[in-house]
């Protein structure tokens, strides 16, 4: 449920006047990305519903705060950007201090298998192994991934929500890109491995 | 025109978003480099799955769950039954200002009060007192005019009119100022 800016700033200007009913409409409009980001960050469904809500708990208690200097969408991914990366410090620490080195990344020079696995395999089959794939990345690349080329941010909103440079986005999304073609091309190996067996 | 130059003519290919000069200048560099042209069709297909993947919805009851747990305001107990209290009041008020009218215990009020009052409401009061005895069957005896003092009939008027004005706007938000839970 898309929201312009003028709708989006009326929705916000009452809640922030104590209107619930506008909180409720705010929460309908935006559950469904957020989910989606979350779950696809934190890969458990059931923590991804309380991370989410737990998202929203903390939009209504800053919202009194929230002046507009950024558009609110990129406010509230800040948020939930913030609630993944403490999830997952608590949860899979590990994931957090895991970084493709850009050296070794860079030296990896591989020829990949020209044709696509899309039109041997099915396409559910693809794109199940890409998206468990994105999940092994680390989460810096996997959060970039998703911002840009599913939720279409802008380099400018991305840089904004994960409080980076603009420059270190387009460098993030280039070896998010690269890192996910390795694990791929890995994974559908493992896979026509283990059926020719 | 190397692979470094090209990133962010790539990422923006892959969101279908190159204008056509751009993509001219993309091709260029891909027709010439076996590596991108390699990663290119790769790159393409994982977008695709990703730009297709479905979305997760949330369950029926996420909205009602954000509720319950949002923090309740620490307020007191008056702050918190503010509305109640001023309903209350606007009752007690009105439903003594009826009853006084009902049973005429007005007294001694300002005479030109009485006849601005009088002028304004037309027979307004005298129609209120023969439908209350006809409904009540009690004849009223006084005269409906009597029993407080009358500094005070300015204020009971104001604080009647206040009450019925409350009321009114509980039972009905569109009037303007509507008192507000």
């Amino acid at each position: 449920m898309a929201l312009d800016r003028i709708e989006e700033n009326e929705l916000i200007a009452r809640v922030q006047n104590g209107d619930v009913t506008a909180f409720a409409h705010l929460v309908k409009c935006y559950s469904e990305q957020v989910l989606t980001l979350v779950s696809r960050i934190v890969g458990s469904r059931g923590d991804a519903e309380d991370i989410a809500q737990e998202v929203f708990i903390k939009v209504y208690k800053g919202i009194p705060k929230f002046r507009g200097d950024a558009t609110f969408s990129t406010w509230l991914y800040t948020i939930v950007k913030n609630s993944c990366y403490s999830y997952l410090q608590k949860k899979r620490p590990q994931m957090i201090s895991l970084d493709e080195d850009a050296d070794v990344l860079n030296s990896i020079s591989v020829l990949y298998p020209e044709e696509i696995p899309e039109t041997i395999e099915t396409r559910m089959d693809f794109q199940n192994t890409v998206m468990e794939c994105l999940k092994k990345l680390p989460p810096k690349y996997n959060m970039v991934m998703h911002l840009f080329y599913y939720q279409q941010f802008r380099y400018t909103e991305i840089a904004e929500i994960l409080q980076i440079p603009l420059s270190t986005v387009k460098t993030h999304l280039h070896r998010a890109l690269k890192a996910l073609r390795i694990e791929v091309v890995k994974n559908l190996e493992n896979y026509a491995t283990k059926g020719a067996e | 025109m190397n692979c470094d130059d090209i990133i962010e003519l790539y990422q923006k290919l892959l969101r279908s978003e190159l204008l056509p000069d751009e993509l001219q200048m993309l091709e260029g560099h891909v027709s010439k480099c076996k590596e991108c042209q390699n990663a290119l069709s790769w790159d393409r297909a994982m977008v695709s799955a990703l730009q297709r993947a479905e979305p997760v919805a949330p369950r029926e009851d996420f909205v009602t769950e954000v509720f319950r747990h949002l923090p309740q305001p620490n307020v007191s107990l008056a702050h918190k039954f503010v509305h109640e209290i001023v309903i209350f009041t606007a009752l007690i008020f009105a439903g003594a200002g009826m009853a006084l009218l009902w049973f005429g215990l007005l007294q001694d009020m300002q005479p030109d009060f009485i006849s601005i009052t009088m002028r304004y409401s037309g027979n307004l009061i005298d129609n209120l007192k023969s439908f209350s005895e006809i409904v009540s069957g009690i004849s009223f005896s006084q005269d409906i005019w009597t029993a407080i003092p009358a500094q005070f009939a300015w204020l009971f008027w104001i604080v009647f009119a206040g009450s019925t004005y409350f009321i009114v706007s509980a039972l009905f938000p569109l009037v303007p100022y509507s008192v507000k839970k």
